[in-house]
């Protein structure tokens, strides 16, 4: 019986209980419906700012060299609003995209130059000229992206839009052996910031034990000193220009004594000292066509070297190739500007660099070298959307640039720019080059 | 004494619009111009009419009429059309073979003043404070066919304000409008986009400022109103115990003179600081804290004041979206731009097409310009006018020879292909609109003022010239044939 009671009283109870869960969770409801309605309001918001819509560019056909990940035939590269989402046979394209049929083209990554001159401003985002006739050739060089004073921007032709992708590349150090007090100064700066940061270790030991431990004096800890803990903490690089065997050895030595990450830019005579420049583990930036004399006084071996490049690759020198000027002059007549950065990894080439090492000189490791490989430098799904599609291998001196892509769209147009349209090398003809005349008439023709 | 009536209304209206400083070369302007005519009628207060009777009357804004007649009242035009009825007293100019247009205007002219390097955000200068009126200085305007001139400033960065002015005139009458719009002429080379983008983050700045100290004020008096009104509960709450004890008082001393006397003096005490409360109020109103003057047109612009704008010269077609760039954030500026194609090669073909989807309204030298290291020829007005996009025109140089070629110029575009009504349009009504003048001159309409000029044939006949020019109803100038 005190059984059936219990079962009495639970049935109540669940029954006066009912109405009031009931209206509970009206309430609930109701709470849940304004909370609806207060983010559909604020959807509507969103959707009052101009949204952008999806920019789709599809790129079909040609040979894919992915430069980190082999040749690729017969695949699509679609890309959304400037970054490639999706490579391979069989990619869904959406109806807005456009799309470039690169049938018999070779389709790279754009090319990645390490230095540059007169392309953009003296400021890049502030003062570039996005129209200006030196990245038209620049991409017409097949370049996407270059590094300008100490920032690394890509050639946007016609927008400002995302077009510096990384300032503060370099901290530049004067390491010559012509001013022997300034080698001096920058290496007790740098036992000094070595030392501060051991005391500060130490410090942070006491710390543990003793409260009242006195933190290491850093009022100095200013300008170089600055510049020496940020490459000490490994947060820069170091930049040297050198180009001897003694000076290479000596930034060498005090790279790796004070273990920072360095870039060499110059390195002629790297080849002499390949395998210590491996071993301090620096970047170089080198001109596989520049030529210095061997100096006869010397007891060893000077002057400049084809096999530069060559040499320092098979020692694992991770590289970078840019020509001897690195601005766009004489409009590529003398052959040695940055018109012609394929040609200078083409003349490493020459000297013993396998092809895919060039490749990867002026491509993914020069990227590298920058810190910008996450963005730019290969063919890769999440990079950006920056190729140079030519009408041949890109080593190849006859080789020329038929559609330069940056961010999903096509800046560069071998048969629109007036500037090569007139070269036909592999005699296509279909669109014949426009007369010349002059003055040419106004109207409808254009 | 109709008109003069009329003048005031007609200034009230403007004074609600306008600033202090315009209201003074607005009375200044009325008191010429509404008092001249009476002193000249004939003694009833009646108005002096003119009439233009032309072969050809072109009013830009609207139809044209051949022949034409335009009627004017005490310098305004009041009707035009054809086959017009007109008081008989009317002094009647016999054009008959004379092409009659509005007169011409200039937007941008230094008119010879010196050039000196002055950089950074001088919003307080106007070139109202450098010119000093000169009948021969404006002649070339004259024989040129320019009514109106905007005078800028010179120097690097936001350089200041222009001044519009008539090229002749009485001298009272002669300025426009001293604040017609900013002029800047950023360094694109260099910091230019940096500092036109802090010119108006500094700006909105200085709105922030005075909103946040506005806000605190309101607070403090928000604060000091409770206080009050603690305060006078505090004090009623203790008044009323206080009252009792002096009833009890009363009761017990048993006077009933003293406990109304009592309230009076109460009575009073109440009353005697509401009036100082009401005075220290008045003292206490807020006063904003001083917006800086280089800053306050840019600060008007940003609060879309009426009249505020801005004239932005662009040296290449890149300056266009480094400009963009630098007044993102700041929406619906009412911002202009001089594009400086004075060279025969210009890259402005490449953001034609962004300029007229942005319905922008653009300065240009009349010229045919060549696409960069090319031989391509282009129409940049025509094109940009197809585009949407609204044209002005200025000169290469405002020196007598281009003054007079001006027209010679736009006739040679018109016969590339830009419609005439468009190129009408680029040097009267629009450049009167960059100004904001557009309300007084620009075009035949009524009640602007009667800014004409005289043509011997078309205005964009090539060989044509001005044989008179009309300035407020009278002629101020007149080439030697047509006399």
């Amino acid at each position: 019986m005190k059984i059936k009671n219990y079962f009495l009283l639970l049935t109540l109870i669940a029954l006066v209980a009912t109405p009031a869960w009931g209206l509970g969770n009206e309430k609930g409801k109701e709470a849940a419906k304004t909370k609806a309605s207060i983010d559909t309001s604020a959807d509507v918001e969103k959707e009052k700012k101009p949204k952008k819509e999806d920019v789709y560019f599809n790129l079909t056909g040609g040979t894919v060299h992915t430069v980190t990940g082999g040749v690729l035939r017969d695949v699509s590269i679609l890309c959304k609003n400037g970054k490639i989402v999706e490579m391979g046979q069989g990619v869904a394209v959406p109806e807005n995209a456009k799309s470039l049929d690169a049938t018999g083209y070779h389709i790279y990554p754009g090319l990645v130059a390490a230095d540059s001159g007169g392309i953009f401003g003296a400021s890049a985002e502030n003062s570039t000229n996005v129209f200006s006739l030196q990245m038209t050739l620049a991409l017409a060089g097949g370049i996407t992206t270059a590094a300008t004073g100490n920032t690394a921007a890509k050639m946007t032709f016609g927008s400002t839009e995302g077009l510096v992708i990384k300032r503060d590349l370099f901290k530049t150090l004067r390491y010559s052996t012509i001013e022997p007090n300034a080698r001096y100064e920058l290496r007790e700066k740098f036992e000094k910031v070595r030392q501060y940061l051991r005391d500060y270790e130490a410090y942070e030991e006491e710390k543990k034990r003793d409260d009242e431990a006195e933190e290491p004096d850093k009022e100095w800890l200013k300008g170089q000193y600055q510049v020496c803990l940020s490459l000490f903490k490994k947060n820069a690089v170091a930049k040297f220009t050198a180009n001897n065997a003694h000076e290479l050895l000596d930034v060498c030595d005090l790279v790796s004594t004070f273990d920072i990450d360095a870039v060499i830019f110059g390195a002629v005579e790297g080849w002499t000292v390949a395998p210590q420049l491996a071993r301090a583990k620096v970047s170089v930036v080198v001109t596989p066509r520049r030529r210095d004399n061997l100096d006869e006084r010397l007891n060893r071996a000077s002057g400049s070297s084809i096999e530069n490049a060559s040499i320092l690759y098979d020692h694992g020198v991770s590289l970078a190739i840019i020509p001897a000027n690195t601005s766009v002059t004489l409009w590529g007549l003398a052959g040695r500007d940055l018109l012609h950065l394929n040609m200078e990894a083409a003349f490493a080439v020459r000297g013993g660099l396998s092809e895919a090492a060039a490749l990867r000189a002026i491509t993914i490791d020069a990227a590298k070298l920058l810190g910008v490989d996450h963005r730019v430098g290969s063919i890769e799904i999440g990079k950006d959307a920056d190729f140079a599609i030519t009408d041949g291998d890109i080593l190849h001196y006859m080789t020329h640039t038929r559609w330069t892509v940056v961010n999903g769209e096509v800046v560069y147009d071998k048969l629109k720019d007036t500037l090569f349209d007139h070269i036909r090398p592999n005699g296509e003809l279909e669109s014949p080059p426009p007369d010349d005349y002059w003055p040419r008439s106004l109207g409808a023709d254009q | 004494m109709r008109p003069f009536v009329k003048m005031i209304c007609s200034d009230v209206k403007l004074s609600l619009s306008r600033r202090g400083a315009r209201q003074l070369m607005l009375l200044a302007w009325l008191a010429c111009v509404a008092v001249m005519p009476t002193a000249f009628a004939a003694g009833d207060g009646e108005s002096t009419y003119v009439v233009v009777k032309a072969a050809h009357v072109i009013t830009v804004s609207g139809e044209e009429f051949s022949p034409g007649i335009i009627v004017i009242e005490d310098g305004r035009i009041s009707a035009v059309g054809s086959g017009l009825e007109y008081p008989a007293s009317a002094k009647v100019i016999h054009a008959v073979r004379e092409t009659v247009t509005p007169g011409l205007i200039l937007p941008r002219a230094r008119n010879g003043l010196p050039t000196y390097r002055r950089t950074g955000v001088h919003g307080d200068q106007q070139a109202a404070s450098e010119v000093y009126l000169d009948e021969r200085d404006f002649e070339d305007y004259l024989k040129a066919g320019y009514t109106s001139v905007g005078i800028v400033p010179d120097g690097e960065g936001i350089v200041g304000l222009a001044s519009a002015y008539r090229t002749a005139g009485d001298d009272d009458a002669r300025l426009l409008k001293a604040d017609a719009y900013v002029y800047a002429i950023p360094d694109w080379g260099s910091q230019g986009k940096a500092n036109l983008r802090g010119a108006f983050k500094k700006a909105r700045e200085e709105i922030e400022k005075v909103e946040k100290a506005r806000k605190e004020w309101d607070e403090k008096k928000k604060k000091e109103a409770e206080e009050a009104k603690k305060k006078v509960e505090a004090e009623t709450s203790e008044d009323k115990p206080k009252e009792g004890d002096e009833d009890k008082v009363a009761l017990s001393v048993v006077d009933s003179l003293e406990p109304l006397n009592g309230e009076e003096e109460k009575k009073i005490d109440t009353d005697s600081p509401k009036p100082e409360e009401v005075a220290k109020e008045k003292e206490a109103q807020f006063v904003p804290p001083k917006i800086d003057p280089k800053y306050q047109p840019l600060v008007d612009m940003i609060q879309h004041k009426d009249g505020a704008r801005m004239l932005v010269r662009l040296e290449r077609a890149s300056d266009l979206l480094h400009m963009f760039d630098a007044l993102e954030g700041f929406d619906d500026l009412d911002v202009d731009i001089e594009f400086s194609n004075r060279r025969r090669s210009s890259d402005l073909h490449q953001v034609i097409e962004k300029i007229g989807e942005k319905k922008l309204r653009i300065l240009l030298t009349p010229s045919i310009n060549y696409q960069p290291h090319t031989t391509f020829r282009y129409n940049a007005a025509a094109q940009l006018a197809q585009a949407g996009a609204k044209l002005a025109f200025t000169v290469s140089r405002d020196i007598p020879r281009e003054l007079r070629r001006g027209t010679q110029h736009i006739a040679e575009l018109v016969r590339a292909g830009l419609p005439i009504a468009d190129a009408l349009r680029a040097v009267t009504l629009e450049p009167a609109m960059m100004m904001g003048v557009d309300k007084e001159v620009g075009s035949i309409e009524k009640d602007k003022s009667a800014d004409l000029v005289f043509w011997d044939s078309d205005p964009l006949d090539p060989h044509g010239k001005v044989n008179r020019v009309m300035i407020l109803g009278e002629i101020v100038w007149e080439s030697d044939k047509s006399q």
